[in-house]
């Protein structure tokens, strides 16, 4: 009676979907060609959700930190990219790779003082982080102080090269994000943080050193929040204290990952996408608006807590070969 | 003798942190949630009293309104966040979560984002003549005195009453708790329920010392958090000296310069997680 | 009519079943003990009567009523009280303290905290203690202690001698009999079998989830205990 099984990463359809994906990052990439500016626009203010919603997923459901101060890398990211293009005069695509970099590098330091704190009070100490980053902000002159900072790189360019541009640059970033996110996931750091999110006492035992760990996601994810506040910089060409290191960029970072499905990496993408379209259509009833998307939160988090996503697909398939599985290959030999 | 009076403008600020902070602490002690709409919960207390002072007096709002926010918080907690407690550590935090913006929102729906304050009549500009340069006003003085006796008489709540025990027994081990008969569900409800009275006490009196908006939670939450943190956690008397060295940090940052009141207060937050991460006063082990 | 009666419980771990079909019955006041090797699921079963795990099938009356539907802290105000494995003594409370919370279904009866300091002078001695600072024997001497704070009818306890000096095992059995005389039924977990024949009145032997042996506790043949259990040959 001995069965056999076999430990596989995928399925059929994984096999098929990277070229699909392929063709749909090129037919992406040649969009700019057929379609409207106001589309072009949306599409990056998608891309960007979709990069935030990607990150916090990776910090919070991979990672098991759950931080409601990722704001302050969105900050640092579109402050240090005004401040290269403009001030330094760098070339703003080249400027936003460094910005990336920046925020990485900033977050490595800030790491080890909010390590010190655990659970619901990492959350708050990496909201203070922000806030007092934002104190400090308002106080450099160079950086505008507490009005902001227009973004000027851009200024000798036309508007519809511009705009394409910035699409092109959001659409690389998006895709070397997911990319870089598959990738870790399938790595060794992504084998160490699923123990760790699964069982942080075990992993600890088995010989993950879980501190560090931890550390690398939180650093690389700052890298992916750095971008998109870079990119945010460039389509709003203006950067304002109040608004790049407000609190409501972990909300609706919050909300797409969990209406989606924390720890998946399909679910995000499609939170973020619903959030696109809810923000949408909901936005003319202002304050109601966020009002509903705390109900839905809460009866998301209550009544599936494994996210629209999570609830579609109950883990029969997933998009991106991350996760491995156990299947019998031959039935009961020798029986 | 500028600095003594900054210093002690700050103690009695931190009496306020301190109010604001213990409901945190406590709900934190008892269920290990971190509760992130408590600041919010202290800025609807305070727009309930002024729109109840609107049609009667202060006091009777007052009184009014805390015992609404201890309901709010039992009802809140049994009907909402017990469910969630199963689910592992993000869902209550994420449910907190959306209660601060469902909150702030509304508060902005109803009472528009203009600054609003609890007007307290004279009581809010008699002071105290200490000497020539130094006087103590009369409502930081209240607030400083009801953040110390919410403090005390929390502690003897806890030490010495039987629902007080439950809610330390309920904290040491939830399953133990079940076997001598204590109902946790119900004893979660009652310690969001203090907690979030606490919140409104200290968000009343907050709103009689500054005007606030309804984007004020969150600052409230951060300096409660602050406080906890500084004071070390799972210590009532922790917070209440965190609270105090908050306060006399934002005050001797805000006589340096006005607007470094705040970052000083963060700075000394920071100080303390990298000098003495377990607090000031952190609780014994066991303990 | 017995004051608890257990008839053919069936309980599950996930998916690995730990009790077939389990029955006994116990009158106030007599002493009842439940041995077994590990894993024959004498705890199981406790777990199952005090509420904390849920029974797949059968029936549980207490006093007559189902108990079936009563979340754990309803069985204490309804007079069941259990001293778990592992005592699970609240560890930033006092002994003091411990045995107060005791009380908190507010049962009436004999028990006490003078009485409590009566029966284990030890407790009296570390009565300011913090639970987490208590030695072995302090803590299980505390936690039948705090069970009793509820003054329950039956009183169910894991594991009685488990991990403790023999000093303290014999204090801690020389001390039933002060229980029982208050009308109180003890249902005995034990591992160790010539304790429990020596304190019971009626003994069942539990092997892989089954009751394999039972009767007076006096009258039961020692070889036929060994073999229930241990389970060798013929389980009748």
């Amino acid at each position: 009676m001995t069965k056999l099984y076999a430990v596989t990463r995928g399925s059929k359809l994984n096999k098929v979907l990277p070229v699909i994906f392929t063709a749909l990052i090129l037919a992406l990439a040649v969009l700019p060609k057929f379609l409207a500016i106001p589309y072009q626009v949306k599409l990056v203010q998608a891309f960007i959700l979709i990069i935030l919603a990607t990150m916090w997923n990776l910090l919070a459901g991979f990672g098991g930190l759950v931080s409601i101060g990722q704001q302050a890398f969105i900050g640092i990211g579109a402050y240090a990219l005004v401040y290269l293009a403009d001030v330094q005069g760098l070339n703003p695509f080249l400027a936003l790779a460094l910005a990336a970099a920046i925020s990485g590098i900033f977050a490595f330091p800030l790491s080890f003082l909010v390590f010190r704190l655990s659970g619901g009070y990492f959350a708050i100490g990496t909201w203070v982080i922000a806030e007092i980053i934002k104190l400090f902000v308002v106080q450099v002159k160079t950086l505008g102080g507490g009005s902001g900072i227009s973004l000027a790189a851009f200024s000798g360019m036309g508007r519809e090269t511009r705009i394409a541009a910035i699409y092109w640059s959001a659409l690389a970033a998006i895709f070397l994000t997911l990319l870089s996110t598959i990738l870790l996931m399938r790595s060794k750091l992504g084998l160490a943080l699923t123990a760790i999110r699964d069982d942080q006492t075990a992993a600890g035992v088995l010989g993950v050193n879980v501190l560090r760990n931890r550390r690398a996601v939180f650093v690389l994810v700052s890298v992916g929040f750095g971008l998109a506040g870079g990119l945010i910089a460039m389509s709003n060409l203006r950067v304002q204290p109040d608004d790049i290191f407000s609190v409501n960029y972990s909300a609706i970072m919050i909300f797409m990952v969990v209406i989606g499905g924390l720890g998946t990496i399909e679910g995000p993408i499609f939170g973020a996408i619903l959030y696109y379209f809810l923000q949408d259509r909901l936005k003319d009833y202002g304050t109601w608006y966020l009002i509903i998307l705390g109900l839905l939160g809460i009866a998301i988090v209550s009544l599936a807590p494994e996210g629209l996503w999570g609830w579609i697909s109950r883990n029969k398939f997933s998009l991106f070969a991350t996760k491995y599985r156990v299947s019998q290959t031959s039935k009961e030999e020798g029986a | 003798m500028i600095w003594t009076n900054a210093i002690i403008q700050g103690l009695l600020t931190g009496g306020l942190y301190a109010l604001l902070a213990c409901g945190l602490s406590l709900i934190f002690g008892v269920m290990r949630i971190v509760n992130l709409s408590h600041g919010d919960f202290s800025i609807l207390a305070a727009y309930g009293v002024v729109a109840l002072a609107m049609h009667t007096n202060l006091i009777l709002a007052i009184v009014l309104v805390l015992p609404v926010m201890a309901l709010l918080g039992y009802l809140l907690q049994r009907g909402v966040l017990n469910r969630s407690l199963s689910k592992g550590a993000l869902a209550p935090l994420l449910i907190t979560f959306a209660f601060s913006i469902i909150i702030q929102n509304i508060l902005l729906q109803v009472f528009s984002s203009d600054n609003r304050s609890v007007q307290s009549g004279r009581f809010a500009s008699m002071s105290f003549k200490i000497t020539k340069n130094l006087q103590i006003g009369a409502l930081p003085l209240f607030t400083f005195i009801v953040g110390v006796l919410l403090t005390l008489g929390l502690h003897y709540f806890l030490t010495y009453s039987r629902v007080g025990r439950a809610l330390r027994a309920s904290s040491d081990d939830p399953g133990a708790a079940d076997l001598v008969g204590i109902n946790n569900k119900h004893i979660y409800g009652i310690a969001t329920a203090i907690g979030l009275f606490a919140a409104g006490i200290g968000g009343v009196l907050f709103g009689m010392r500054t005007q606030f908006a309804p984007s004020f939670g969150p600052i409230a939450l951060i300096f409660a958090f602050e406080s906890v943190i500084i004071g070390g956690l799972g210590s009532l008397w922790g917070t209440l000296i965190g609270g105090i060295v908050l306060g006399i940090g934002q005050s001797i940052g805000a006589q340096i310069q006005p607007s470094y009141g705040v970052l000083a207060g963060h700075l000394v937050f920071i100080a303390i997680l990298i000098l003495r991460p377990q607090g000031l006063m952190p609780k014994q082990k066991g303990k | 009519m017995s004051l608890l009666e257990v008839t053919d419980i069936q309980a599950m771990y996930g998916e690995l079943k730990a009790l077939f079909g389990i029955s006994l019955s116990i009158n106030p006041g007599e002493v009842h003990s439940v041995i077994g090797a590990n894993g024959a699921g004498k705890s199981t079963l406790l777990k199952v009567i005090a509420g904390t795990m849920p029974a797949t099938s059968g029936s549980l009356t207490f006093h007559g009523n189902d108990l079936s539907k009563l979340a754990p802290d309803k069985r204490v105000r309804s007079g069941i009280s259990l001293v778990p494995e592992g005592r699970r003594i609240f560890s930033s409370l006092t002994v003091e303290e411990n045995l107060k919370v005791g009380a908190y279904s507010r049962r009436k009866g004999h028990w006490n905290l003078n009485n409590i300091r009566e029966l284990y002078p030890l407790l009296a001695q570390r009565w300011d203690r913090i639970g987490f600072h208590c030695s072995g024997g302090e803590l299980q001497m505390l936690a039948i202690g705090r069970a009793l704070m509820a003054n329950p009818d039956l009183l169910l306890i894991d594991e009685a001698s488990l991990g403790l000096a023999p000093v303290v095992v014999a204090q801690v059995y020389a001390s039933l009999p002060q229980i029982t005389s208050q009308g109180t039924a003890v249902l005995l977990v034990e591992q160790d079998m010539q304790q429990a024949l020596r304190a019971s009145t009626h003994t069942s032997v539990l092997l892989e989830g089954k009751v394999v042996l039972e009767g007076t506790s006096s009258k039961l043949n020692k070889e036929a205990i060994k073999r229930a259990y241990f389970g060798i040959e013929g389980r009748a």
